[in-house]
């Protein structure tokens, strides 16, 4: 059984604790990131079946791999991972498309000046790409859909956001802003002033 | 729950295999350098255009592909690692390329194939003996790389790195300066032992960048 003070603990602390046996406490992991991780699921897949299997093949592989996690490092940046692989599976599986990396001109060759998200503009745009993402984000191309996803909703930096997709650095911060203006143009199309 | 040793063994076997992966390519490339200069491929552009010719109709292009779609093994591998993937693909993939070529060539231009090679044909060489006896020093009809062993009226006699002696024949001008001991190329049709030179052109030491092939060559050929 777990008690309230375990409710408290910092998700690498109860990993640490489920990590030395007490498994009870997985639960909380679950009860912390279920919700998380259906949003994150239906921002980029479509399909209801195929985000109700991916959130429970998430836990899953989480359970069964707990012991792997560095509890030194951030343990939401992992189950992330976790769950952009799963959604890479069902984009494979679905053949909607390719993933490999050296098919992706961003992320073969280096790009300029698009690997820093320490700016102002994050703040003063977060409420208006929260906004739009409501209103048009099943419109914007899929690879732009996580990134975009992780850095507004999610809340990840570009260096967490590139340890969970195992992308570079450079290559989110070109996802993120030609995203952003994707989804600024079918925002305006669809008659939205998002000035 | 998979136990912790079952990651640690993961990780450590990722390393391993990646180390090994390593290592293989760099063999290859080495291999393909030693390959190139014991047939004397190396120095064909000293032939001119003619030369440039022969050598890319010349060059081990199985072994080349193997080099490159091994280096593109590696990189997959590498993309794994997370100061890896956290740069553009054209970054490691350039590093990779450049410590495999760099690795290769020093090692490719060492005594280390050598001694194997000549381990091969003396047949103490288990296993890849075979593979440096067909692979290391392979023969085109044209080209003929060897150490001069003595000179007669109308040319003079090689041995190659393979061990065998032939007669050359030319009327051409880069026949005059040869003597015992120079490493030279020949380019010209053969017949049995005897190679109707068209084209000769002496390996100088400015030239030669494997000296410790061609020392062991000399070693070889006037010890017995």
């Amino acid at each position: 059984m777990s008690d309230m003070d375990d409710f408290e603990k910092k998700d690498e602390e109860i990993v640490s604790l489920v990590q030395s046996g007490k498994i009870e406490l997985f639960g909380i992991v679950i009860d912390r990131y279920e919700k998380k991780m259906k949003r994150y699921a239906s921002k980029v897949l479509n399909n209801h079946d195929d985000i109700q299997d991916v959130v429970q093949e998430i836990f899953t592989k989480a359970y069964i791999n707990i012991k792997s996690v560095d509890t030194k490092r951030k343990f939401s940046s992992w189950l992330y991972r976790i769950a952009h692989n799963e959604i890479v599976n069902v984009f494979k599986k679905n053949k909607k498309r390719g993933f490999s990396p050296f098919f992706n001109l961003d992320v073969l060759f280096p790009q300029q000046g698009n690997g820093n998200d320490n700016n102002i503009n994050k703040q003063i745009e977060q409420k208006e790409m929260q906004q739009m993402i409501e209103v048009c984000f099943d419109q914007l191309e899929e690879k732009y859909r996580e990134p975009i996803a992780l850095y507004y909703l999610e809340e990840f930096s570009y260096g967490e956001i590139a340890d969970i997709m195992q992308i570079p650095i450079s290559t989110v911060g070109v996802r993120i802003k030609r995203g952003k203006e994707a989804m600024k143009s079918i925002f305006k199309k669809q008659g939205y002033d998002h000035r | 729950m998979k136990p912790r040793s079952y990651f640690m063994i993961r990780t450590l076997l990722f390393a391993l295999g990646i180390s090994v992966l390593f290592l293989f390519v760099i063999y290859i490339v080495s291999f393909i350098v030693f390959s190139l200069r014991i047939s004397g491929i190396a120095f064909l552009p000293l032939f001119g255009f003619r030369g440039i010719r022969i050598l890319f109709g010349s060059l081990p292009w199985l072994l080349l592909l193997l080099a490159v779609v091994l280096i593109i093994g590696l990189e997959v591998f590498a993309e794994h690692i997370s100061f890896i993937y956290k740069r553009p693909i054209v970054y490691s993939l350039v590093v990779i390329i450049a410590i495999v070529l760099i690795a290769g060539f020093l090692l490719g231009i060492s005594s280390f194939h050598s001694n194997l090679f000549y381990g091969a044909q003396e047949g103490h060489l288990p296993f890849i003996g075979s593979f440096y006896r067909g692979f290391g020093a392979p023969q085109f009809e044209n080209i003929h790389h060897g150490i001069v062993s003595s000179l007669t009226n109308s040319g003079f006699v090689i041995e190659t790195p393979n061990g065998e002696m032939f007669t050359v024949l030319s009327s051409s001008n880069g026949i005059k300066n040869v003597k015992d001991g120079d490493s030279v190329l020949v380019i010209g049709e053969r017949k049995g032992n005897v190679i109707q030179a068209s084209d000769v052109k002496k390996i100088t030491e400015d030239l030669n960048f494997f000296p410790s092939h061609r020392r062991m060559m000399k070693e070889r050929l006037f010890n017995r």
